[in-house]
């Protein structure tokens, strides 16, 4: 079968973002010396959109804004640099570095992502490269973690836990070195090494000049967990497993999360199952859907950019054969999996060779010390232990939680002791284990509204809802963003608050505990009053009604409240 | 060879140019243990050919510090072909099934986690590159620039006659990060379970089985061991 290779919609122009990429070379634009310029605290808009490649958004401190305004100030200007880690899995001396830079650098907090990588906010311009360098000495980087690139590839997390998990994560650090810009930008504008002159061209034999329309998100998951959320990515594979090892994977393509309020034309949307590979082919299949996307992707309206769109516009039959006639074996018919839900597993675990793994509860990703609760001084504390520093990890989930992978028997003792003396690991409700909110104010630029600071206080006056009903101990995925785009995977939540205006948000629900299934408006634009107010009666409800094993969301569905 | 010291670089790099691209071209491979030393061989591999298939063991013992540097050199010097192997599970169930196997008998251990993996990856090659180095210890005092190996397939040893402060110069030329384990002890790194720190003095391989009259994992000597 040939593939009509005719674009679709592509005598519109070309957006800004494309001629910011083409005149770009590959990706330095003026950033180094702009860089250089500390007057000004931000980056014009054109190498603003072009730091994000290199893993960097600039941002500013929003609630300052009204008071400098006043004051006929700038803006108070400061950076966010997010990791690349696939996998998310750090050595104990990686995280140690990490935590070092956050307090001299940063804003003395770490932001575990729902990605599972680390973010830095609040990095003030001149401390932008040294941050860089700090991460370099660590032997990490920020190099596509942003931008219209192959983000942060996420694998089901902690490679220890299995074979199988470990093929996992192997394959998400395979993916992401594949993918990588060949670039040598992020070295020559935060390193400060030598541009290679009169060496070979420089070319991006995947990408091209102008990289992809739009971002482009991977994840690869190990059922029955679907912790990484593979219907909210761009492409997914899941792992088959026989004994004890990874065969292949079933592939999964075309999700993703944002939306614009008020733009019908632009919605989540879930993956769609495309067929199965083997392990080997991973790589191939993976280079044939990017390319795809970057031959077809819409490049005149960054709003229509995702593969969502591409498969949407042209036909998922039409998408499956423009993958296949780039491979030389095709895709074969997809192979059975089966989730059982995509939180994490709190508490420890013992693996086969009697090492322990403890996955803790980060309450929105937000690593810090306040008060006596001192979650960072206390992760300090576990990755400097003799033994485990040398052996263990520190691993990021994509439910913003931290796993303390391989500790011995002792070292399970004095990680107790140390969670304890600094407070951390106390009881929390369910409701709060399987919740997530984004980062949001005030240092999101997109953010419509509170999230990571207002979710925790919600959920206190939503927990008093559960218990009147006798479901404190019910699971059900909440997910706050303050804004449409989604960070949070908001849609595909049972509970699903996604920010419309100060104080509001729009309530959905009805979304899958394994995170297979969009969720649907049920108020549009409610204050809290209002979302406690419609909740309430549906608790009761559920409660009598619910079958045995029903999650929150299923009996929404079969109820016909959505 | 040995006195022509300031042209060890030179030579081990024409050495690797002509098996790489000449002698056993398509039919070679680097087997590396992304170890203290590693970087110059793929530093120079990487200049010649950065998809040549390069042959990392994953014993499911090595130090994590390990993988990490393994990343970040396939990122920097834009290795494309990295082939992490791993033990055969069924093997592991067989012998080693709660892992504690290093304890009772490392050689078996070492066969099973990684000269039998290596002997499997290995197939379809006749030659294969590594970077061991008179100096290292006294087992390896006598070896060449090239030998036949125990399979019959040719090794290459490319920095055979190269010092401590060879390596350290090209290192230092060529801006290699260090391996994450060098400052705090280590002079040379096989899996955490069998490996120690060192102190001023040791030879860099002291830390390598301390203690159990062992000096070589294997992959180097004869196969005398059938699982």
């Amino acid at each position: 079968m040939t593939v009509e290779a005719a674009p679709l919609s592509h005598n519109a122009p070309l957006s800004h973002n494309e001629d910011i990429k083409s005149r770009s070379d590959f990706l330095r634009g003026t950033l180094a010396d702009e860089l250089d310029q500390q007057a000004f605290g931000g980056l014009s808009d054109d190498d603003g959109q072009l730091i994000k490649f290199h893993g960097v958004y600039v941002q500013d401190d929003r609630d300052l804004r009204p008071e400098r305004a006043k004051r006929k100030l700038d803006r108070a200007y400061m950076f966010m640099a997010r990791l690349r880690v696939p996998g998310g899995v750090l050595t104990p001396r990686q995280y140690l570095a990490m935590d070092r830079l956050a307090t001299e650098r940063g804003n003395a907090t770490l932001r575990l992502t729902t990605r599972q990588t680390i973010q830095f906010h609040g990095v003030i311009k001149s401390n932008v490269r040294a941050a860089m360098r700090a991460m370099d000495a660590a032997l990490l980087d920020t190099i596509a973690a942003c931008g219209d690139v192959n983000r942060n590839v996420m694998a089901a997390a902690n490679p220890y836990l299995s074979r199988a998990h470990g093929e996992a994560v192997e394959m998400a650090r395979r993916l992401s070195a594949h993918f990588l810009p060949r670039t040598g930008a992020w070295r020559e504008i935060f390193i400060g090494d030598e541009r290679v002159l009169g060496g070979e061209p420089e070319a991006e034999p995947i990408y091209g000049p102008t990289y992809l329309p739009r971002k482009f998100k991977m994840t690869i998951a190990v059922p029955p967990s679907n912790d990484v959320d593979v219907f909210a990515h761009d492409l997914s594979f899941i792992a088959i497993v026989e004994d004890g090892k990874v065969t292949g994977y079933t592939v999964v393509a075309g999700g993703g999360m944002g939306a614009s309020h008020g733009e019908p034309e632009t919605y989540p949307r879930v993956a769609d199952v495309i067929g199965y590979c083997d392990t080997e082919d991973v790589i191939a299949v993976a280079e044939a859907v990017v390319t795809v996307q970057r031959d077809f992707g819409n490049r005149a309206n960054r709003k229509r950019a995702r593969l969502k769109y591409t498969i949407d516009d042209r036909g998922l039959d039409w998408f499956k054969a423009a993958v296949n006639e780039r491979l030389d074996k095709p895709l074969q018919p997809a192979r059975a999996f089966r989730f059982e839900g995509n939180g994490d597993a709190l508490g420890w675990v013992r693996d086969d060779e009697g090492f322990h793994h403890l996955t803790l509860f980060v309450e929105n990703g937000r690593v810090a010390d306040r008060g006596g609760w001192r979650l960072k001084s206390a992760l300090v504390a576990i990755a400097s232990l003799p033994g485990f520093i040398d052996r263990g990890a520190i691993i990021m989930t994509a439910n913003q939680n931290i796993i303390v992978a391989r500790a011995n028997d002792e070292e399970r003792a004095a990680i107790e002791a140390i969670l304890t003396e600094h407070e951390v690991g106390r009881d929390v409700s369910a409701l709060r284990q399987g919740a997530m909110a984004c980062v949001a104010l005030p240092t999101c630029g997109l953010a419509l509204t509170e999230s990571e600071r207002y979710l925790p206080d919600l959920i206190t006056r939503i927990d008093e809802l559960l218990a009147a009903e006798g479901l404190s101990g019910q699971r059900i995925t909440l997910r706050m963003t303050g804004c449409p785009n989604g960070c949070a995977r908001p849609y595909i939540a049972e509970i699903g608050l996604v920010g419309r205006n100060p104080g509001r948000y729009n309530l959905l629900l009805g979304g899958a505990a394994d995170g297979s299934r969009l969720n649907t408006m049920y108020r549009e634009n409610a204050d809290e009053a209002a979302i406690l107010e419609a909740l309430a009666p549906l608790f009761a409800a559920y409660a009598e009604q619910r079958e045995p094993g029903e999650g929150f969301g299923d009996y929404t569905r079969r109820a016909g409240v959505v | 060879m040995r006195d022509n010291k300031a042209n060890a670089p030179a030579s081990a790099s024409d050495l690797l140019r002509t098996a790489i691209t000449t002698t056993h071209r398509g039919r070679i491979a680097l087997v590396s243990s992304f170890g203290t030393e590693s970087a110059v061989l793929l530093d120079m591999v990487a200049g010649i050919d950065q998809a040549l298939p390069v042959i990392f063991l994953d014993t499911g013992k090595i130090f994590p510090d390990t993988i990490a540097y393994r990343d970040a050199l396939i990122t920097r010097l834009r290795l494309s072909n990295v082939r992490t192997i791993r033990p055969d599970p069924a093997h592991l169930a067989s012998f080693d099934p709660n892992g504690t196997l290093f304890d009772r008998d490392p050689d078996l251990c070492c066969a099973l986690r990684k000269t039998m993996p290596l002997d499997a990856a290995l197939d379809g090659f006749d030659a294969w590159i590594s970077g061991r180095k008179r100096a290292q210890a006294a087992t390896r005092a006598a070896i060449g620039a090239s030998e036949t190996g125990p399979d019959g397939r040719v090794i290459f040893n490319p920095l055979h006659d190269w010092t401590r402060d060879d390596i350290t110069r090209y290192f230092t030329t060529h801006r290699l990060p260090p391996h994450p384990l060098e400052s705090e002890g280590f002079a040379s790194l096989g899996c955490f379970t069998c490996t120690r720190r060192t102190q001023p003095g040791d030879h860099p391989r002291a830390g390598r089985w301390s203690g159990l009259g062992k000096t070589e994992c294997g992959i180097f000597l004869d196969r005398a061991i059938a699982v």
